[in-house]
């Protein structure tokens, strides 16, 4: 405390020792953090936080169309459980849409973790470029050829004309009409349990040895006992209830769903 | 009786000076081989994720060989000059796919050149084929080239991110497998775990032309 009051140590006199000391170390610690804890190199495509079924970065949507879209999709999701994904960036920078596409999808999760059966139209405006990103577990409804058909036929002459609307309007009913089709009603997406690999018998075995020893102890011996209860006080006082996840907008916010890399691009 | 008595003695003393030790020994193995089976544990874990995504790399790999005849067929009947470029797609893909790789290949750098340098050679020749439709405008507006086009580019995107997610499951595995801990518990095994070698791209597929429509 008394090095932030006397930032000058030079000039307090022989207790300046451990001021000058602490003064050093912090600045030492300073240093190797940032030694240590390099910035994160910049990243090629940060694509936006996912607010919603439709993200508009290029402003070719009102207010208005982007909710009746949201909620068709949202409508579109709970019905069937494909969740369709519109995204317009405002550039795409550097890179390629199938780069763009990629890392926006795995950065949103598009689609149920595990079925992965997502899918993310994007729509680059200032590039003039389309394309259907698909999650992996969507390959066998909606294959890349379908996939450029309905670029090529529904949603590439609407942006010739400047109607993104009914593009996207046109697009995402392609994109549902296809999954739908081509998913058997049996395999349609449902909740999916995620399974953990269960411990080996071994882990099992050695652990209850070592609880068997803790308890023996805890039996024989009263301070071994009042030291295990201090602790398990402890570590009872430092751990948390899990906090409540918020959601914004229309409340997508993806589900941790992955993409193959499979779909099509196109220019129009 | 006196020997009996002072080996007796002798005796009582060992165990009580090495009892503690021996205590001391068990109680340091069981506590050091909880996380040791639990490292075994993990390295199998990451080595089978990894070998899922070899598998999964294979079959899109296989996509492209699939390819390869149908796209031969089309150019074949629309394109009168590129015997050539034709013959040398062929010859690749029976390359490529004549290699086959076993678990244990994943892990010699040789091998592992040898079939990167297939593929890349395969994806070369497919690439300067595509561009050969410039000079064919019949082959251009041919319906069942362009069907071929588009599945082609898809099955190579599709290639692409597998090979980048083989690669980011060999790090996580090697990462773990050449940590100390990982180390200890490989070599306590019989060194059942070989470091994998990583798919990268080869100069030639970097600068293969990119088709676009």
């Amino acid at each position: 405390m008394r090095a932030l009051v006397a930032p000058s140590a030079a000039g307090l006199g022989p207790r300046a020792a451990p001021t000058r000391f602490v003064i050093f170390l912090g600045a030492a610690l300073a240093l190797i953090a940032a030694l240590l804890f390099p910035r994160p190199a910049l990243a090629a495509f940060v694509p936006p936080a996912l607010s919603g079924h439709i993200v508009d970065q290029s402003g070719k949507l009102s207010a208005d169309e982007l909710r009746a879209l949201d909620a068709k999709l949202d409508g579109i999701r709970r019905e069937t459980g494909f969740a369709i994904v519109v995204f317009l960036p405002a550039s795409l920078g550097e890179e390629t849409i199938d780069d763009v596409a990629f890392t926006t999808f795995n950065a949103w999760g598009v689609g149920q973790k595990g079925a992965d059966n997502g899918v993310l139209l994007v729509i680059a405006p200032s590039e003039r470029k389309v394309r259907i990103e698909t999650g992996k577990g969507t390959g066998g409804a909606l294959t890349d050829l379908q996939a450029n058909d309905i670029i090529r036929k529904r949603i590439s002459p609407m942006l010739k004309a400047d109607r993104f609307r009914d593009a996207v309007d046109q697009g995402t009913s392609g994109i549902a009409e296809a999954l739908i089709a081509g998913t058997p009603a049996s395999e349609r997406p449902a909740e999916g349990p995620s399974a953990s690999a269960p411990p080996s018998l071994l882990t099992y075995g050695i652990g209850a040895g070592v609880l068997l020893l803790v308890i023996l102890l805890a039996i024989v011996s009263p301070a071994f006992r009042s030291a295990l209860w201090f602790i398990l006080r402890i570590a009872f006082f430092f751990s948390g209830r899990g906090g409540g996840g918020g959601g914004g907008g229309s409340g997508y916010s993806g589900g941790g769903g992955r993409s193959g890399g499979g779909g099509s691009s196109d220019s129009y | 009786m006196k020997v009996r008595e002072s080996s007796l003695r002798h005796g009582h003393f060992l165990a009580r000076a090495l009892g503690p030790f021996l205590a001391l020994f068990a109680l340091v193995t069981l506590i050091g081989a909880l996380p040791g089976c639990q490292r075994y544990d993990s390295l199998i874990e990451k080595d089978q994720i990894a070998a899922q995504k070899w598998a999964d790399l294979e079959a899109q790999l296989q996509r492209r060989y699939d390819l390869v005849p149908n796209l031969v067929s089309v150019v074949k009947g629309s394109a009168k000059h590129e015997e050539d470029t034709l013959a040398k797609v062929t010859e690749a893909r029976s390359q490529a796919a004549s290699i086959k790789l076993s678990a244990d290949d994943l892990s010699d750098p040789a091998k592992m050149a040898a079939f990167q340098k297939a593929q890349d050679q395969l994806k070369g020749s497919l690439s300067r084929l595509m561009v050969v439709q410039e000079q064919y405008p019949d082959l251009k507006a041919n319906a069942a080239f362009h069907d071929l086009q588009v599945q082609l580019e898809g099955t190579e995107n599709r290639i692409l991110r597998s090979r980048e997610e083989y690669n980011q499951a060999a790090r996580e595995y090697n990462s773990e497998l050449l940590k100390i801990g990982g180390q200890a518990v490989n070599k306590l095994t019989g060194q059942p775990f070989k470091p994998r070698v990583y798919f990268s791209a080869s100069v030639e597929s970097q600068a293969a032309p990119k088709v676009s429509f």
